[in-house]
């Protein structure tokens, strides 16, 4: 009777602790998705909010005075395009998505 | 004595003049200045693009800039792009193969409508342009500004005049069979190309 109870209890005491672990890494899951969502769009917006591809050399324009032409030549420089921007946000969709599921109980009929 | 003197001035300076005929202009540009841009439109944004590796001569007599003649030619490889796997497509067989087709030149032959005010000189210039082994003959609207005794100014000790070209005309890539397959609505055919190019016709 009494070794029951005690296994009882144990089951109860393993289901708690997996519901916590579920509440746990959904939490975990839904602050890395809005921390990623934050921080990539304000990377984006730093570097020039780039409504194009993604590029990583830049043209620089330099007037020549004497000719009145244009000299143009090229910076290595990494600017976030949008398909970065929506990649992350994409990516931070499937995060919450995942949180919701595994925090999601179990229903048993 | 002295009216002689100046007299026989006057006829070198006139006959100078009259003699001075046409300048041999170098588009090599020591600062690296000379250009050519293209324009092709795609979704999101439009792909653009530079060279800057010039070269050829030109004959232009400002006396007479109707007669105006010459090469200019673009080294293909110098053509650049922002992403760095567009160029490799770009310079790759299906685009341009600069690897093969390293030039691209325009060589005129006539100009026509040459209207003149001042040192500027416009006018339509028709000539061949051969890009990727294609060569076909175009005709595009060009602005010639001639800039008497500024070489000095660009140049360091050294005299001469200087001769700017600009001009912007279109052409299709598939008259050049540049990647002919690729659909029209994710690359259009039009090329637009726009030179801005200085070239130097030192004082002998």
């Amino acid at each position: 009777m009494k070794i029951v109870a005690w296994r009882s209890s144990s089951r109860r005491s393993s289901s708690l602790v997996k519901t916590v672990n579920r509440r746990f890494v959904a939490r975990t899951l839904l602050i890395v998705a809005f921390l990623e969502a934050v921080l990539v769009t304000a990377y984006w917006t730093a570097a020039g909010a780039n409504t194009g591809w993604t590029k990583n050399r830049v043209e620089v324009i330099l007037l020549d005075e004497v000719t009145g032409l244009d000299g143009r030549t090229w910076e290595n420089r990494f600017v976030p395009g949008v398909e970065l921007l929506a990649a992350s946000l994409l990516s931070g969709v499937v995060l919450i998505t995942l949180a919701i599921t595994i925090r999601k109980p179990k229903t048993t009929y | 004595m002295k009216q002689d003197i100046l007299t026989l001035l006057a006829l070198t300076s006139i006959g100078g003049a009259a003699f001075a005929g046409p300048l041999h202009f170098d588009f090599k540009d020591p600062k690296g200045v000379n250009n050519a841009v293209f324009k092709l439109d795609a979704p999101l944004e439009a792909i653009n693009g530079s060279a800057n590796g010039i070269s050829g001569m030109v004959v232009f007599d400002p006396a007479d800039p109707a007669a105006t003649t010459g090469t200019l030619v673009v080294d293909a490889k110098t053509l650049m792009v922002p992403n760095s796997v567009m160029k490799e497509h770009l310079h790759g067989e299906m685009w341009l193969n600069t690897a093969k087709h390293g030039a691209i030149t325009f060589e005129a032959k006539s100009l026509k409508n040459v209207k003149t005010s001042g040192d500027t000189t416009t006018a339509n210039v028709t000539g061949l342009l051969t890009l990727k082994g294609v060569t076909k003959e175009i005709t595009a609207p060009v602005k010639f500004s001639y800039l008497k005794d500024k070489l000095g100014q660009r140049v360091p000790k050294m005299k001469g005049d200087l001769l700017v070209i600009r001009s912007t005309f279109s052409i299709k890539r598939s008259d050049f069979g540049i990647n002919p397959g690729a659909p029209q609505d994710k690359v259009t055919d039009e090329i637009e190309l726009t030179l801005s190019v200085a070239g130097a016709a030192p004082a002998k």
